[in-house]
């Protein structure tokens, strides 16, 4: 009895052992690669439950295929227009030929080394034959940077598939600033720009407002010239009158009027200093000199 | 009155009670479970009738006369702690509702076997040595041990509810807040009986503890049942009982079942409803999610369930992170975090300047933060096509406002090309995430404060200044426009005026002189010679008179006249007519 049950349980763990390894689940996330004694033999895509040889003939190697997102080092440039410029990409990938993957790269650190290697040394040369205006620009028709990452993006993918067996999805600038160093001084440009702006608008403010201070100045001198000339033309109007009437009344005798005028004249021009030597010959003093008797 | 075996049984009911105790708290402590900590409380009336009984034997085994007195009052006390504690567990297990979470529960269900277990070995024991001893009271306290069995299960089912996503704790601590309530009533009756017929606890214990202890939950669930309805229904477990007698003699048998069982209602699942769950076989996945509800799958390791959160709108935030309690409330200290010259270093809002600090098209620099809203569109590649959802939608965020802003100028992106941006780089990360087949839904990129870096935005709110300061001055020199200019008109208005009064002078001048001339001339011509010497010696009389004069005759020579006094020419006297 007690031998029996040692036998059966023998044979059990024997089966159990046997159909436990062989069996194996394939996440919805993995390729698996079963390999014999070390040499991959097969590579399954498919998740769900397969079957291998058990165990120690075969082992199952497995791989996440979903997609990555590596983000390499920032690295710097000089631009063609010898400018600094700070870059950091980012790049989706994942496992396209694992037995490739498996024998150059095996383990997710390793790919994403040479991954970022690749990227590094494309997107150097690409970008030094470029001007900074080709990354930003106002004027969009100078902006490169689609077709640049574009072909940094296909050259590089083509390297790690051959090389790695990796596919890059895609490969694209996350960053791209002046490194720390020129920060400063463009902070400073910045600064300056703006001084300049509200140097300009206070200049302005300045310009406009002189405008308006001549403008006024020369209305009002306009003003003032036309009523002095109005007023002028009213006086000589007046005198011209004044001198018709004159003329008019006096033209009736002339004679009386020149006496008349003369001896007020007289009247106005022989004031309290004048002192008046008369000669007795005088018809004023006839009658002073020889009397009246005659 | 039996001494030894049953007293003995007491003590050891008393000790195994108070380990099971024990269990029970550490085991509220370790899930948070409402209904152990009913069960615990449930398991604290029972070690205290037990303490009560035995006090009462030995009490009434010195005969002491005011014994039973203090034991029942005792008992009386005992009962209205167990009635506060159960109405305490009711209040907390109706307004706990579901916000609680309960930890640990495969440890709190193992932990639950054990103690049923031991409920149901020291009920067996009790009922026994109850039986050989002939003990009334021992074999009563069997029974109710036997009940304390059935309080801990429930509150196991409670639990292996809430493992299944079912929030049964409430449920299932109501349930044992019930029995609790019934031992202290047990309790209270015994003890008022015992006052009014003047007997010890335990004596009246001996008679009436068989009746009260042994009710059945089923019986008591009967009683309710009859008492809401009306209506006396036959509740039966025969079946059940039958089966498990057959099967007392193997156990192994019987746990091999209970586990097999246990392992397939582990298979059962809720989904919640902002959420869809999506099952694997083997690692394969089903192509439907489930959607929200109870739902059944193949126990783990063959299958498992992953739940996404489908419906949640999530959000990712760019240049900077947010981290809001009460020590980071700005409105209790700090800078508010929408000034344009708060750094932002610290508190709620926290910014990560290497994001934020991007290049715009005009080679200028700005600082931008913005949160990008989106929902997974597709949970199948949320859980098996990406490693990182957030990095990603993340990343290209960054990269498509870093496009759009390295295409704009600064003055552009502050006014009025925000709105845009905001809605093109909507549509290229959708597009771009598409192109790599994310699974995302962007619902918008919601751009949050956008302005000048920190050390450059003094000089940003100078150029308003200087703007400001350009209106004033204008402003000035048009108030003084308007100053000088009716000054002038009415300068002009009196100049105007002053001469036309001139000119009015001068005729009315003109007018009278003339007049007066006329007059006197008609007078003139009607008496020529008169008239005019009149008026001649009258003149000369006014121009003369009180003028210094010297006469002189012709016959003096000149030479005896002073210089002074010599006679111009034509100028010497008026020449009368």
């Amino acid at each position: 009895m007690s031998r029996f049950a040692i036998r059966f349980l023998i044979v059990a763990a024997i089966l159990v052992a046997v159909v436990g390894t062989s069996l194996f689940a394939v996440d919805e996330t993995q390729i698996a690669v079963v390999t014999k004694f070390g040499r991959p033999i097969k590579v399954i895509q498919e998740p769900g439950l397969h079957v291998k040889l058990p165990s120690p003939f075969a082992s199952v190697l497995r791989f996440d295929k979903r997609i990555m997102v590596y983000e390499p080092l920032p690295s710097e440039f000089l631009t063609e227009d010898k400018k600094n410029i700070l870059t950091q990409t980012f790049a989706c990938w994942r496992i396209r030929d694992v037995q490739k993957f498996l024998e150059t790269v095996k383990t997710r650190e390793g790919a994403e080394l040479r991954i970022g290697d690749t990227i590094r040394s494309e997107l150097g040369s690409s970008l030094g034959m470029m001007p900074l205006t080709a990354l930003v620009s106002t004027n969009p028709e100078l902006v490169k940077l689609d077709e640049i990452m574009g072909r940094v993006t296909a050259n590089s993918a083509e390297k790690t598939l051959r090389n790695y067996g990796i596919e890059l999805v895609s490969v694209s600038l996350k960053r791209i600033n002046f490194p720390d160093q020129n920060k400063a001084s463009v902070y400073e440009r910045m600064r300056s720009e703006r001084a300049r702006i509200a140097k300009k608008y206070r200049a302005e403010g300045n310009e406009q407002a002189a405008m308006i201070t001549a403008e006024t100045d020369k209305e009002v001198s306009r003003i003032l010239s036309e009523a002095y000339r109005t007023a002028e033309k009213v006086k000589g109007e007046g005198d011209a009158e004044a001198a018709k009437i004159y003329a008019e009344a006096y033209n009736r005798d002339p004679q009386f009027y020149k006496k008349l005028r003369t001896l007020e004249a007289y009247r106005k021009f022989l004031d309290e200093k004048t002192t008046v030597v008369l000669s007795t010959d005088s018809e004023l003093l006839q009658f002073l000199a020889e009397g009246i008797g005659q | 009155m039996s001494f030894g075996k049953a007293e003995k049984a007491t003590l050891i009911a008393i000790a195994v009670g108070a380990v099971l105790l024990a269990i029970k708290c550490v085991l509220v402590v370790y899930t948070g479970s409402l209904a152990i900590k009913a069960d615990a409380w449930h398991s604290v009336g029972d070690i205290l009738i037990s303490v009560l009984v035995l006090i009462g034997v030995i009490l009434s085994r010195k005969g002491w006369r005011l014994a039973a007195i203090i034991e029942n009052i005792i008992a009386l006390i005992i009962s209205g702690s167990i009635f506060l504690a159960a109405y305490f567990l009711a209040r907390e297990s109706l307004t706990r509702g579901s916000a609680a979470e309960l930890r640990n529960i495969p440890i709190g269900l193992a932990g639950i076997v054990v103690c049923a277990l031991i409920a149901r070995a020291l009920g067996h024991y009790k009922i026994r040595v109850g039986r050989e001893e002939n003990s009334v009271g021992v074999l009563a306290d069997g029974h109710h041990s036997i009940m304390d069995f059935y309080t801990t299960i429930v509150a196991g089912i409670g639990l292996m509810g809430q493992m299944i996503g079912l929030k049964l704790d409430s449920l299932a601590s109501i349930v044992v807040v019930v029995f609790v309530v019934q031992i202290g009533v047990k309790i209270a009756v015994i003890a008022i009986q015992g006052l009014l017929r003047d007997q010890s606890f335990s004596a009246v214990g001996r008679s009436r503890i068989l009746v009260l202890l042994t009710d059945k939950p089923l019986k008591l669930t009967k009683d309710l049942i009859k008492w809401a309805t009306g209506r006396e229904i036959s509740i039966s477990f025969k079946p059940l009982g039958d089966w498990l007698r057959v099967h007392r003699k193997t156990p192994v048998s019987a746990a091999i079942i209970l586990f097999v069982g246990a392992y397939l209602f582990s298979g059962f699942y809720t989904v919640e409803a902002q959420s869809s769950a999506i099952v694997t076989v083997f690692g394969k996945a089903k192509v439907d999610p489930t959607g929200p509800g109870l739902h059944y799958a193949p126990p783990y390791p063959v299958g498992r369930v992953y739940k996404v959160e489908t419906n949640l709108v999530r959000r990712a935030e760019l240049g900077f992170k947010t981290n809001f309690d009460k020590k980071t409330d700005w409105r209790r200290n700090g800078l508010a975090p929408f000034e344009w010259h708060s750094a932002h270093t610290t508190g709620y809002y926290k910014k990560n300047f290497d994001e934020a600090i991007m290049l715009t098209g005009d080679e200028n620099m700005i600082d931008v933060n913005a949160v990008v809203h989106y929902k997974i569109a597709d949970p199948h590649i949320f859980l098996f096509g990406l490693d990182n959802q957030e990095a990603l939608v993340k990343n290209f965020a960054e990269n498509v406002l870093r496009l759009s802003m390295g295409r704009t100028s600064i003055n552009e992106i502050l006014s009025e090309k925000r709105k845009v941006i905001q809605k093109k780089t909507t549509q290229l990360l959708q597009k771009n995430l598409d192109a790599v087949g994310a699974g995302v839904e962007i619902i918008g990129i919601e751009l949050q404060d956008v302005h000048p870096p920190v050390s450059v935005v003094r000089s940003f709110r100078d150029v308003a200044t200087a703007k400001e300061e350009k209106a004033l001055t204008v402003n000035n020199a048009v108030a003084e426009q308007n100053e000088k200019i009716p000054q002038a008109r009415a300068d002009a208005v009196s100049t105007e005026r002053s001469a036309e009064a001139y000119k009015d002078k001068k005729m009315q001048e003109a007018l009278g002189q003339s007049d007066r001339f006329r007059l006197l001339f008609e007078q003139y011509r009607l008496a020529k010679e008169v008239t005019a010497h009149r008026l001649y010696l009258e003149l000369i009389e006014k121009a003369l008179s009180g003028k210094r004069k010297f006469i002189v005759s012709p016959g003096v020579p000149p030479k005896a006249l002073d210089l002074r006094f010599l006679p111009t020419t034509g100028s010497s006297g008026g020449e009368g007519k």
